[in-house]
């Protein structure tokens, strides 16, 4: 793949008039979603999968991806307005952006996330367009035993990110995932598993009513659940920001875009963590590090360039190995596989016309962002007066027609509710959903290649431990499970005693 | 770094591990039922034989099932060791009501009347038209868990399930998508 699949993706873009208008639709669904509390990007890309089920798929990319792109910007309206953050990325938002909406800075605010959201989309997808052939080459020397290791190693990862403070509950997140996923036929000798002779369960459950049921079905029980009471800060003027004010967060707006693209490619951390890291990082940076928190223009310019440059970054993998970057990537490569675009080492190699679009479609998607969040400001705050009990049954309604779209089966409707349920309870149990959500669908990718890798070898493993991509897989798989443990806290101060001695 | 410690606690599963007695319960029950969850499944996967005219061992369906269900299992009975460590080393500390005080302040009874109305909603699927039982639900939902006075809380629903209908209408005919 090189720029020329990328002009051509482009081409045919402008090209096609209805695509453009999927894509200025798509964006703009995402940004109401992002911006109303509690549904995140994985709930409105899950709940478009299905709606867009029956589109060419290129229209649905269009979708998608837009949507993708405008509900991570969106989610900073809320935070900055309401205090609430749209989506889970946008926490880090809320900490300097609500300050400075009650300093009657609102507006000001605003223009300076969208514009640091952009210019941190646009870092991201420039990294994907530059490191995807990259990868997509080095992808090519996988073979069945890598892939394994880098389905396990995608779910212990993201485990222990997502749940630093106690990494256990992030693996058994994931091994429940894995585990679900195992639910249904066979893939290579058709023997029902777990069925319980159910015709329903034999195909097992699908993605999307249980991505729509994990992400979508415990915010609005949750919204019901709660009572709360926003105060909503809605005099907004200019939002256009200055260019000079822009040029002055440069370096802050690079660091944090080249942050949030390096957590994007780690598989399963998303936005939330590039933001925080991101604002961290400005903050220590910062000549005004004590004005973090009490409305910053630094610490909300890096937190929103962090959280959006990781789409870029989350892409990467998703595309060139199949491994998704985060929750919402997952969803990505569940619809590209639903309209049979099946991403790996071979969709680069052999289809990078796909991938030249996928880069054009979401460049384009993040122009169309930026001048929507930008065009209909006054408005959007309207929104965000209606009550949740109200819009939260809406959304529920949406949820069910999302997750019946599909195959047209009522058996869907209530694994997605089955499977909300369960949402619930690891979220108040403190595991996090999206080791669960990866676990499900690298299960497969899990399953497959290790059975394959051992019909290959006859049985023997070693090839697991000996080829050198699989052995770095391996090792690196092993520092992540051991890393968080006393024990590998113990090894890691052990190793900064001896160099500090050195020193 | 404090500020930054409690600020990462608001991300998704970023709490620290529990520190009060409640917690600590709430981690052993959890844990259990993981553990009942992979015992079920370990069991159902030892009843695929191992070895047969089609497969052996490694290939067998029910061995990455079994992996799983181990490793699930495993990590379930270390928090549950834990949670129970912690709840017997604290039980001392929780007096009789916060139990009950804890279950309101969480919203439980808004929670399971909330489940209830959609579980009725779920069943209703398929027997009564989709746009009924949906503006019924979104109605029902919008009134029921209302913040003031009735008539304040049905216009905004009449609104919600207006919009909903017309949505509905547009995914059937822009998607092609049927609805249940």
């Amino acid at each position: 793949m090189d720029i020329l699949s990328i002009l051509n993706g482009f081409w045919r873009l402008l090209l096609d008039p209805v695509t453009v208008l999927y894509v200025v639709i798509g964006s703009q669904a995402g940004i109401l979603f992002g911006m109303m509390p509690g549904l995140t990007t994985t709930t409105a890309l899950s709940l478009l999968t299905g709606l867009t089920f029956s589109l060419a798929p290129e229209k649905a990319i269009a979708v998608i991806l837009g949507a993708y792109v405008g509900s991570v910007t969106g989610g900073s309206r809320s935070a900055i307005l309401i205090n609430i953050p749209g989506t889970p990325a946008q926490a880090a938002v809320c900490l300097d952006g609500y300050p400075l909406a009650l300093q009657g800075k609102a507006a000001q605010a605003i223009g300076l996330s969208v514009t640091a959201s952009t210019l941190g989309t646009l870092i991201g997808f420039i990294s994907l367009a530059l490191f995807t052939p990259l990868l997509g080459t080095l992808a090519l020397r996988f073979g069945t035993w890598e892939f394994f290791w880098l389905a396990v190693f995608g779910v212990v990862v993201a485990g222990s990110l997502c749940s630093p403070m106690d990494p256990i509950k992030g693996w058994i997140a994931g091994f429940l995932g894995l585990l679900i996923n195992v639910v249904g036929d066979d893939g290579i000798h058709a023997v029902p598993r777990f069925t319980f002779n159910s015709i329903q369960l034999s195909g097992g459950f699908s993605l999307i009513p249980v991505l729509i049921g994990a992400y979508g079905v415990p915010e609005v029980l949750n919204a019901i659940r709660k009572r709360e009471k926003m105060v909503i800060q809605t005099r907004v003027d200019r939002v256009v920001p200055r260019f000079r004010e822009v040029f002055r967060h440069r370096w802050i707006i690079l660091r944090s875009s080249v942050i949030g693209i390096i957590i994007g490619i780690i598989p399963g951390v998303g936005s939330d963590t590039a933001a925080w890291l991101s604002y961290f990082t400005a903050k220590r940076g910062s000549k005004h590090p004590e004005e973090f928190g009490k409305g910053s223009i630094e610490g909300l310019v890096a937190a929103e360039t962090g959280d959006n440059a990781c789409i870029g970054g989350d892409i990467i993998p998703t595309i060139t190995l199949a491994v998704p970057g985060s929750a919402p990537a997952a969803v990505l490569l569940a619809a590209l596989t639903i309209h049979n675009l099946r991403p790996g080492p071979l969709l680069v190699t052999e289809q990078p016309h796909v991938v030249g679009q996928i880069i054009a479609i979401s460049m384009l998607a993040t122009i169309a962002v930026f001048l929507l969040s930008l065009l209909w400001v006054r408005q959007m705050v309207r929104l965000l007066l209606i009550p949740r009990n109200v819009l939260m049954p809406a959304v529920l309604i949406i949820c069910v027609t999302g997750a019946y779209a599909l195959s047209g089966r009522l058996f869907d409707i209530y694994v997605m509710f089955g499977f909300g349920l369960v949402g619930v309870l690891l979220q108040e149990l403190e595991y996090p959903i999206a080791p669960f959500v990866l676990g499900f669908i690298l299960g497969p990718m899990a399953e497959d290649n290790v059975r394959r890798a051992l019909v290959i070898t006859a049985g023997d493993p070693t090839p697991f431990f000996t080829r050198p991509i699989s052995l770095v897989l391996f090792g690196l798989l092993v520092l992540s499970l051991v890393g968080p443990t006393s024990l590998g806290r113990g090894i890691k101060s052990r190793i900064v005693g001896l160099w500090s001695r050195k020193g | 770094m404090m500020d930054s410690a409690q600020n990462l606690h608001l991300e998704e599963g970023q709490a620290p591990p529990p520190e009060t007695p409640q917690a600590h319960l709430r981690d052993f029950l959890g844990a259990l039922l993981l553990l009942l969850v992979s015992v079920a499944f370990a069991i159902a996967a030892l009843q695929i034989p191992f070895q047969t005219s089609n497969w052996v061992w490694y290939t067998s369906p029910g061995i990455f099932a079994l992996i799983m269900a181990v490793c699930l299992g495993a990590c379930s009975a270390a928090v549950g060791y834990r949670g129970i460590r912690g709840w017997l080393s604290k039980r001392h500390e929780v007096s009789p009501t916060s139990w009950r005080e804890s279950f309101q302040r969480w919203g439980m009874g808004r929670f399971f009347a909330s489940v209830a109305i959609i579980l009725v909603y779920i069943v209703l699927l398929g027997k009564v038209p989709f746009l009924v039982v949906s503006v019924g639900l979104i109605l029902t939902l919008g009134t029921a868990f209302r913040e003031g006075r009735f008539w304040d809380a049905l216009r905004p629903s009449l609104v919600a399930a207006l919009v909903v209908v017309v949505l509905a209408y547009a995914i059937r005919k822009v998607f092609g998508i049927m609805l249940p």
